[in-house]
């Protein structure tokens, strides 16, 4: 199979006006409009109540005490210690303190966790659905249609990447499909998005997929559907109990401010 | 003027701001509210702090159409806006009755939602204001059960201990602040404060000697400064607490030795010093010291003068 060099087709102008042009505008209204719709239909996080707060919040203190014990002195820190381990191994922080030594529930019937999964469903439908649509669209009418050259060559690796949809053996690959083109908008208008619509967008898959990918970066929850507080809690009153080093900051700090000034 | 040079001006202003820099921050209230709705983030939180300086400044009229703005975009029963609306209503209450109303508002938002933290926190003050100290304690202590990592809490709490002189408890309170935020400095001072008053008012009858309550006072200055090399309240400290050292002849064993303790009073006067003098020819290094704290610390090295 030789390269041809230079080949040339030759194609229609109007391609341009009525396949290209219509492809990048459509992909990039649907790219505001499902902005738009998601936010519409994302539900706001329910708030906590008491309880749970309580419970998160107090775990939280272990964990700065234990962080920043060196800041306060060693008799304060061993106050401090004795009555969180106490309180964390009776379980006096948690919401239920009855389901201390029940299995974890499933996620699935827990209440909190179906409102998470309702909000990935929806967008999840907000990315399928369009797509399909335009992706039927764009083979039931311009399926086939060789639209336009790129100004550089590529190796023949890229040929399935461009010309899908366009079963010729010989075309160089610098000639791009219909569908191809569908898919270099899909995944390659971020940057575009980014600047109509701002910097935490929905408009672009990609960004959804990560944040699919940590769901717990952006939720306020501290325990995750799965997690048993009751756990969480006794391993972090023996992290406290095993901390035995306490290096009070405040000692020799005469010394320290002396030989600084 | 521009949306962003009026919110300059505000966060420029002190966090307790003198009347006549309130005054000249609420006369900006016509233009603002003449500028148009942006629905930004910065603008609403000028309207907030528009709001606050109206009602310090008794511009009861800006300062409801500001409310009015607000929640009309916010919604009338978003946490904050709630406690904005009743600070309002606090400033126009002219009678002792218009307040226990306001309290008993308050009691039924937090009786229908008890994680209503704005509220919760309007609610302490006003219990505190109306001169119901206990109950403002329990109230506070209640919220910090609820979230024991609210370091605005904490330190709120050991202001009304300190009120009424229950030191250990007001010190247990701040360290539980710097367990929050390790490097507040101001909080460190405090603690050298609450210290030394008590050390001053003759130990508070806890196990440590007065000699260690005035060395610990010593220390948690030193490590404010430490961390703030230019902090006024912290040099002035020292300087009050060396003073102090020197002077006890206390028995007891001494963890800092005296060479130290003049060394210590001697870098504390120079630093206090420069600042005064800085502050006096306004050099551009120290412009932002507070003009009474400056004050203060020059009659302290005055009257330091006068007595050697």
């Amino acid at each position: 199979m030789a390269q041809v060099v230079g080949q040339q087709i030759l194609r229609d102008p109007a391609l341009f006006y009525w396949i290209l042009f219509p492809i990048t505008v459509v992909m990039i209204l649907t790219g505001v409009l499902r902005h738009y719709a998601t936010l519409l239909l994302q539900s706001a996080p329910k708030p906590l109540d008491a309880k749970a707060i309580r419970e998160q919040k107090n775990y939280l203190h272990g964990i700065n005490l234990r962080g920043n014990a060196n800041q306060i002195p060693l008799s304060s820190f061993t106050t401090r210690k004795n009555y969180l381990v106490a309180a964390y191994q009776a379980g006096s922080f948690l919401k239920d303190p009855d389901a201390k030594n029940k299995p974890p529930p499933n996620p699935m019937s827990d209440p909190n966790g179906m409102d998470q999964m309702m909000n990935m469903m929806k967008g999840n439908m907000m990315m399928i659905v369009p797509q399909t649509v335009i992706m039927g669209w764009i083979n039931a009418f311009f399926s086939g249609f060789v639209i336009m050259k790129l100004p550089f060559p590529l190796t023949i690796r890229f040929k399935s990447m461009l010309q899908s949809g366009v079963m010729t053996r010989d075309m160089d690959v610098r000639w791009v499909s219909s569908l191809s083109w569908y898919f270099l908008c899909l995944f390659g208008l971020r940057s575009v998005f980014t600047f109509i619509l701002g910097n935490d967008n929905s408009a672009d898959q990609t960004m959804a997929q990560m944040q699919q990918m940590n769901p717990q970066q952006n939720t306020q929850q501290l325990f995750g559907p799965g997690q048993d507080p009751a756990k969480m809690y006794l391993a972090e009153a023996e992290n406290l109990e095993v901390m035995v080093q306490h290096e009070f900051v405040l000692d020799g700090i005469e010394d320290r401010v002396l030989a600084t000034v | 003027m521009s949306l962003t040079s009026y919110l300059s001006r505000f966060v420029a202003a002190s966090t307790h701001p003198s009347p006549a820099e309130s005054l000249s921050l609420s006369q900006l209230a016509p233009s603002i509210l003449n500028l148009t709705i942006s629905d930004t983030p910065e603008q609403w939180s000028l309207y907030e702090s528009l709001l606050l300086s109206a009602l310090r400044t008794g511009d009861d009229t800006s300062a409801r159409l500001v409310l009015q703005r607000l929640s009309d975009r916010f919604g009338n029963s978003n946490a904050r806006i709630m406690a904005l609306q009743g600070m309002y209503d606090e400033a126009i209450a002219t009678n002792h009755a218009q307040l226990e109303q306001v309290l008993k508002n308050y009691d039924d938002v937090i009786k229908d939602d008890p994680t209503n933290v704005p509220i919760a926190k309007r609610r302490i003050t006003l219990l505190h204001h109306l001169n119901k100290k206990p109950e403002a304690i329990a109230a506070l202590t209640a919220l910090l059960d609820l979230n024991p990592t609210d370091a605005e809490a904490w330190a709120q709490l050991a202001q009304y201990y300190f009120e009424i002189a229950m030191y250990s408890q007001a010190i247990y309170c701040l360290e539980e602040v710097l367990l929050i935020l390790p490097n507040a400095y101001n909080v460190h001072a405090r603690l050298g404060e609450i210290n030394y008053i008590v050390a001053d008012s003759g130990g508070g009858g806890g196990k440590e000697s007065i000699l260690e309550r005035l060395e610990a006072s010593l220390r948690w200055y030193l490590r404010s400064v430490e961390l703030c090399d230019g902090y006024l309240r912290g040099y002035y400290g020292i300087k009050m607490v060396t003073a102090k050292l020197m002077q006890t002849k206390a028995s007891g064993q001494r963890t800092i030795a005296e060479e130290k303790v003049n060394k210590l009073n001697s870098v504390a006067t120079v630093h206090l010093n420069d600042i005064v003098s800085g502050h006096e020819k306004g050099k551009k290094e120290f412009v932002g010291y507070d003009s009474v704290e400056v004050a203060a610390a020059k009659e302290l090295l005055a009257a330091d003068d006068s007595s050697t």
